[in-house]
């Protein structure tokens, strides 16, 4: 079981936060990393879009060989996206908490723009405590 | 019995005022002018409060039925309350009770006072004996007073204009006073 | 609530087709921030079945001394006090300016509070009581006004060891500072001015004027701990003197 990494995508399909945990996966530059975030924005619409069931909230789990991305779609339009091993069950959870984590130290820090990268001191312990320093 | 309310700020701006005329009998005993002024009345300036207060001490009316005379006049009155705030400074630096019965006396005036945890000051010019009275009477100001300031378009230095607060001391006063 | 036009707020969020540019635009931000339109209003207090022309109760009518049940959310507190920190940032030049107007903020905040509280713990007494000593003032500070306000006493009360006008409150987890990651090139600010503010006011009320500031002083394991120092003016130490 391993947390390789953590993606924060704004509602227009930007990059605002990015971290690794752990090795396992190919190590990307920032700018690689901004073109996936997009790239899986785009891929997440479009599972919304062509869900037969009626509104969706898009994709939730894309698997691969190797590894996993779990998305979580918050109400305002921004994705969590956590990459980790396939046996790794938590990662709903881990999520859930990751999102709590921004609501308090992110969106409540007078010193952060809304959609633009997060660079909160607060928001890195907090988010070190849940998936600890990998 | 008369008796003249005075809300003043912690710079001592005036932020509300009022005058209350009690149903209650006045007090039958009024002391000659002299034996009743505060010993630093003998400087220089005191011939010009005698001249102010008016010589005698009993009120006259005069044509427009206007009371004269007596410590009666408006700016008399602002007068002995200014005036008897040097004397609740003094005090209040030493006293830890909010309210400071008969501070200071000017005549027939005797001048009683309340100084709020925020350092607003409510005097009281009075020309009878009613010490319960009085600090009931307070204790329901300052509670009106709490309730005026939490309005955050208050300030400590704006005069108090609510209708309400004015009713309500009114109210206060011709229960207490 | 039901509105019978979404918020304009809502509606400016919720609708993803916005470019991020727009959403900084001036007039994009004039809607985000304005009142909510007049029809809205109407919409509101109909569905509510309240009269437009009877007011609530006034204060006036109110009891002071209820608290339980009044208090705030933490979290409505934490995002009004990010908006006020954003708002006066925009207002000022450089760091100096910006604390001292949340002193100023905290002050009018400070007036209240030293109010309401001595109102709740003394007007049943009899002879209701002004503290006229320097030390029982502070120990009131570090204990009630930081109950009464960040609902816990400060953490320590220290007297200054080279200056004898100085005193330190120190809080090692500022419920101010508790969301508040300031950025690096600000590392001088402190938003606990504004609880500075609070400690002025309440110093000032009761007759001891002083000059408030806070400083952060971090711990490894209080990375928010803050210090409030306070400076009393000359006239304060010569009337305690007096006492003496």
């Amino acid at each position: 079981m391993a947390i390789f990494g953590l993606w924060i995508i704004n509602k227009a399909g930007g990059l605002v936060y990015q971290r690794n945990f752990a090795e396992g996966l190919a190590q990307l530059t920032s700018n690689e990393n901004l073109v996936l975030a997009g790239t899986l924005h785009g891929i997440h619409a479009i599972t919304a879009r062509l869900s037969p069931m009626g509104p969706s909230s898009g994709a939730q789990v894309i698997e691969g060989e190797t590894f996993k991305m779990t998305i979580f779609l918050t109400a305002t339009g921004t994705k969590f996206v956590l990459l980790t091993s396939l046996n790794e069950t938590i990662a709903e959870i881990l999520l859930q908490r990751i999102y709590e984590a921004y609501a308090d130290a992110v969106m409540k820090n007078p010193f952060h723009t809304p959609e633009m990268p997060i660079r909160s001191d607060g928001f890195d312990t907090r988010v070190t405590a849940i998936i600890g320093t990998g | 019995m008369s008796h003249h309310l005075f809300v003043l700020s912690p710079s001592d701006t005036p932020l509300y005022s009022l005058t209350h005329q009690s149903s209650r009998p006045a007090p039958s005993t009024t002391s000659p002018l002299a034996a009743n002024l505060p010993t630093w009345s003998t400087s220089a300036f005191a011939g010009t409060l005698t001249a102010l207060s008016g010589a005698s001490s009993a009120p006259q009316r005069n044509n427009d039925g206007v009371v004269r005379g007596g410590g009666q006049d408006r700016h008399v009155i602002q007068m002995i309350a200014n005036a008897s705030l040097d004397a609740i400074e003094d005090v209040m630096r030493k006293e830890n009770t909010m309210y400071l019965k008969a501070v200071d006396k000017f005549n027939e005036w005797t001048v009683s006072a309340f100084i709020t945890p925020s350092n607003t000051k409510f005097l009281l010019l009075h020309d009878g004996k009613n010490d319960d009275g009085i600090r009931s009477f307070f204790m329901e100001v300052w509670e009106l007073y709490v309730k005026t300031a939490l309005n955050p378009f208050q300030t400590a230095h704006t005069p108090i204009r609510s209708a309400v607060f004015d009713g309500r001391v009114r109210a206060s006063a011709r229960k207490y006073l | 609530m039901a509105y019978s036009q979404p918020h304009p707020r809502l509606s400016v969020l919720s609708n993803s087709s916005h470019s991020s540019a727009e959403h900084l635009s001036p007039t994009a931000s004039s809607t985000r921030f304005s009142l909510p339109t007049a029809p809205s209003i109407h919409s509101q207090l109909s569905t509510q079945k309240v009269p437009l022309n009877r007011p609530g109760p006034s204060i006036y009518d109110r009891p002071l001394n209820k608290s339980r049940g009044a208090e705030v959310s933490v979290s409505a507190f934490a995002f009004l006090l990010s908006e006020i920190v954003q708002y006066t940032q925009k207002r000022v030049n450089g760091i100096n300016d910006l604390e001292r107007r949340l002193n100023t903020l905290g002050y009018r905040i400070g007036v209240r509070v030293v109010e309401l509280m001595l109102w709740r713990s003394e007007s049943s007494s009899k002879t209701p009581k002004r503290e006229v000593r320097l030390l029982p003032v502070l120990m009131m500070i570090h204990s009630q006004v930081w109950k009464a306000v960040f609902g816990k006493a400060a953490d320590a009360i220290e007297k200054s060891v080279e200056n004898a006008d100085e005193y330190m409150i120190i809080d090692n987890d500022p419920v101010i500072e508790r969301h508040i990651s300031v950025p690096r090139d600000l590392s001088q600010l402190s938003c606990s001015s504004f609880t500075a503010g609070i400690v002025e006011a309440v110093l000032d009320g009761l007759g001891f004027p002083a000059r408030v500031t806070a400083h952060s002083t971090p711990l490894a394991q209080f990375r928010s701990r803050t210090t409030i120092l306070i400076k009393l003016e000359k006239s304060v130490l010569e009337r305690e003197e007096l006492f003496k």
